[in-house]
């Protein structure tokens, strides 16, 4: 998908609010670390979503106590830091899903609206 | 899972070096450096490990990328103070400045070292002379450049404009003694303070003009570069 410069602020503006949820629901799907974060937006179509992006939220996350990330043994290789959801990540990953279903109901109530012309000419009809 | 060669390993260290030096120069204390860093390189290398390029891991700017981890840390990051501009009137200014602390010095200093020597060279006189007065202009020199290089070291171009101003300020300050002892003579060698001044105001403006020539010469050469 080829994107312009200006459609890629948009929806960077668009996921300002949201990509604390998404990665939330992320982990809470399947524990993983912050780079398979980055790796299941990017086949979700959030490409533009780096590492440099997550490290930082994951971290926030980590302060708020929403994700808890703990070592795992693994064969061949250094131990892996495994990214795992919390009660309370839970509690507020319900909680946002809930704000983003309802703003997203609203906004397309608001553009499906027909525009001021249409409603009267449907009246008369 | 891939392994990871030593290149990366570099890529990776020198990335979080410069992060880390952000840290210190926002303000971050030692021991939150070594944690914050503890964790990212932990971090950076199981990702490496499990295959992502080093590229896409260290794409973000480490400058942007260490306030956001300080921020998300709940700690507090200092302001960075604004790098000096240099303009023409800036670097002049300095240079100017820098000159005098160092004529200053070579009043105080080396003239009075110099009459102090005992006699024990054959130098003649004149000789003797032109030795004390060249350490003298060295010292405004080097004081003036250094003064500049001081001011305005974040700047990426001012190791040329030294290089430049160099080797100028010292032809204009050659230039300007003509002119000024022709003044100087014209008052009768006068200690006036405003007599002094105008004698200032005359070796300044040589000075000033050689700098602003570098400054000049520096974004030439760029521009020639940049071609």
């Amino acid at each position: 998908m080829v994107v312009n410069d200006d459609a890629l602020d948009r929806q960077s503006l668009l996921l300002r609010g949201s990509l604390d949820m998404c990665v939330l629901v992320l982990v809470d799907r399947e524990p993983q670390h912050a780079y398979g974060v980055v790796e299941k937006l990017a086949a979700f179509g959030f490409e533009q979503i780096s590492y440099g992006t997550i490290y930082p939220l994951v971290t926030r996350l980590r302060r708020q106590g929403l994700v808890d990330q703990h070592s795992e043994a693994s064969t061949g290789g250094p131990a892996r830091n495994i990214l795992t959801t919390t009660p309370n990540g839970r509690a507020a990953m319900a909680r946002w899903i809930t704000q983003w279903q309802q703003t997203a109901t609203n906004i397309s109530a608001l553009l499906d609206a027909p525009a001021k012309g249409e409603a009267h000419a449907l009246q008369f009809e | 899972m891939r392994s990871s060669s030593n290149n990366d390993h570099e890529a990776i260290a020198a990335w979080i070096g410069l992060v880390v030096a952000r840290w210190a120069d926002v303000g971050v204390s030692r021991s939150d450096q070594r944690r914050l860093r503890g964790d990212l390189e932990k971090d950076l290398l199981e990702a490496l490990a499990n295959g992502a390029p080093v590229a896409s891991l260290t794409a973000e700017d480490p400058a942007a990328f260490a306030d956001q981890v300080a921020v998300a840390n709940d700690i507090p990051i200092a302001a960075q103070p604004q790098a000096a501009v240099a303009t023409n009137r800036s670097l002049a200014a300095t240079g100017l400045a820098g000159g005098a602390l160092g004529a200053v010095v070579a009043w105080k200093f080396v003239y009075p070292l110099a009459n102090r020597l005992p006699d024990f060279t054959a130098m003649p006189e004149t000789a003797f002379a032109v030795l004390v007065h060249a350490v003298a202009a060295t010292v405004v020199l080097l004081s003036s450049v250094a003064a500049i290089w001081w001011r305005f070291r974040d700047d990426k171009t001012i190791g040329r404009t030294i290089a430049f101003a160099g080797p100028l300020i010292l032809v204009a300050g050659a230039l300007s003694v003509a002119p000024t002892m022709a003044f100087a003579s014209l008052v009768n060698f006068s200690f006036n303070p405003l007599v002094i001044l105008v004698e200032f105001a005359i070796v300044g403006g040589f000075v000033s003009s050689a700098i602003v020539l570098a400054r000049r010469l520096t974004t030439r050469s760029a521009q020639t570069l940049a071609e």
